[in-house]
């Protein structure tokens, strides 16, 4: 069991470091060998956070893959699904029946995912509601404080 | 004590058997059962006044209460070491777990806080052959098992290559005992067959490892970029299970099979990591007759699946 987890783990961690998807890093915490992973990703081209680079930080349970990592923004994001804390709202990290997270979702779809709910936000199922409001009723408001809060912390 | 003074005021009472008797009733009498002595007033003044003066080279970190805590001991090599104390009445502490190989001391009580730091300093002291031991293996090659290894742990099962790992036990005086490769590989068993009589004892245990496998720093690396390609798809033998992204692992015999029944979906898996992940959806609840059922991870298609293979 735990040695299904780490070769996985090894084989997804060499992966990313070897061919990563656009505007990902990823950085093993050296101490917690395959617990915690640090990310670092651009804002996705096109969005209001284009400009930014995004902290994340992973931690990958001792269950994993049979239970989703958590992730978490350590960059401030001004997003419908992200709050304060930076904790994410998505389906994907979430564990079935009410989420839809599977064993067969790598880390490197996970990280992409969050990527494209950055430049697509889903305020159906908000976590922030006077950001999916806006989002819905002022969507020009809404870019123009996002561009700001990502100038003032993640560039 | 009123308990104690009637018992004694009983003008029955006359004969030291019928005391006894009547003690032990009351002994064994709801009341007196369901008394916390924590919450009597008995304060062991030995104690505080120990932990008040206790030496500035050990640190004690308190849990819930004053009866459980934790001495922090640092070795000659700067390296932390957490013995966890429990206070059981006055003079009488225990060991309750220490991250450290199994001893005698672990068994022992102790009557002074001083007295336990004072035998498990002289411990640490004597390991540190096993600690630079362990610390070289973890810095040198991969560790797959323990998960999360402790100097309580003896051994490291490190990565050799994809399907091998080798166990390596590590006496308390720093030398490598019970040697010997979890999977099967003719190549690296020849080798370590031929070389072990070499064990050059002047070199420390993750030196001699490397001299016995021919392992150097880019062959390692070199075995990782081919296990890479053979996910990439360039060079695949037998498919990988679409869970673990393994063919074959030293701990688990099977090999990946397309268990979906949907046709269009022919993903590979181990029945070990299907059946985990079926079991887990249900949150751990184990299924009846070993069978669980659930939807397959790629195609969503329902599934089933048994516990072994058949």
């Amino acid at each position: 069991m735990a040695s299904m987890r780490n070769a996985r783990l090894m084989r997804e961690i060499k992966n990313l470091e070897t061919t990563p998807p656009w505007g990902i890093t990823c950085n093993k915490d050296k101490e917690e060998s395959f617990n915690v992973l640090h990310i670092k990703m651009l804002g996705p081209r096109g969005s209001p956070y284009e400009r930014g680079m995004f902290d994340l930080i992973i931690n990958v349970p001792e269950r994993y893959p049979f239970e989703p990592p958590q992730v978490k923004f350590v960059t401030p994001v001004y997003h419908p699904n992200i709050d304060k804390g930076g904790r994410i709202c998505m389906n994907m990290l979430k564990m079935p029946p009410k989420g839809s997270w599977l064993p067969t979702i790598t880390i490197e779809t996970l990280i992409i995912s969050i990527q494209s709910l950055l430049a697509n936000p889903n305020p159906d199922d908000p976590l922030m509601m006077d950001l999916a409001m806006e989002y819905k009723n002022d969507t020009e408001k809404f870019m123009e404080n996002a561009r700001k809060h990502t100038d003032k912390y993640a560039v | 004590m009123n308990i104690m003074q009637d018992l004694f005021n009983k003008a029955e009472i006359n004969t030291m058997d019928k005391f006894l008797d009547h003690l032990h009733g009351i002994i064994f009498s709801k009341e007196i059962k369901n008394i916390d002595f924590a919450s009597l007033d008995i304060i062991d003044t030995d104690f505080i006044e120990e932990i008040k003066n206790i030496s500035e080279k050990v640190t004690l970190l308190f849990g819930r209460s004053l009866r459980e805590f934790k001495c922090i001991l640092t070795d000659e090599s700067q390296r932390s070491h957490e013995i966890f104390l429990k206070y059981n009445e006055p003079r009488r502490l225990s060991v309750s777990h220490v991250n450290l190989p199994h001893s005698q001391l672990q068994e022992c009580e102790y009557s002074t806080i001083e007295e336990a730091v004072l035998a498990f300093q002289q411990y640490i002291n004597s390991l540190n052959a096993y600690f630079h031991e362990l610390e070289r293996l973890e810095q040198k090659f991969t560790v797959m098992e323990p998960v999360k290894p402790t100097f309580k742990d003896d051994y490291r099962r490190i990565l050799i290559d994809e399907k091998t790992w080798l166990h390596v036990e590590v006496t308390v005086n720093g030398s490598a005992s019970n040697i010997h490769l979890v999977g099967q590989s003719e190549l690296w068993q020849d080798k370590l067959q031929a070389r072990l009589l070499t064990w050059d004892y002047d070199k420390n245990i993750a030196e001699n490892i490397v001299d016995i496998f021919d392992l150097t720093k880019t062959s390692l690396n070199e075995q990782l970029h081919m296990s890479i390609d053979t996910i990439n798809g360039k060079e695949v033998e037998a498919p990988t299970c679409a869970i673990c992204f393994c063919v074959e692992l030293p701990d688990n015999p099977g090999i990946p099979q397309p268990l979906c029944q949907n046709l269009n979906c022919g993903v590979f898996f181990h029945t070990s990591c299907l059946y985990q992940w079926l079991v887990a959806c249900e949150g751990g609840r184990l299924p009846a007759f070993g069978v669980a059922n659930g939807s397959c991870p790629t195609c969503l298609q329902p599934i089933t699946c048994s516990e072994k293979d058949n």
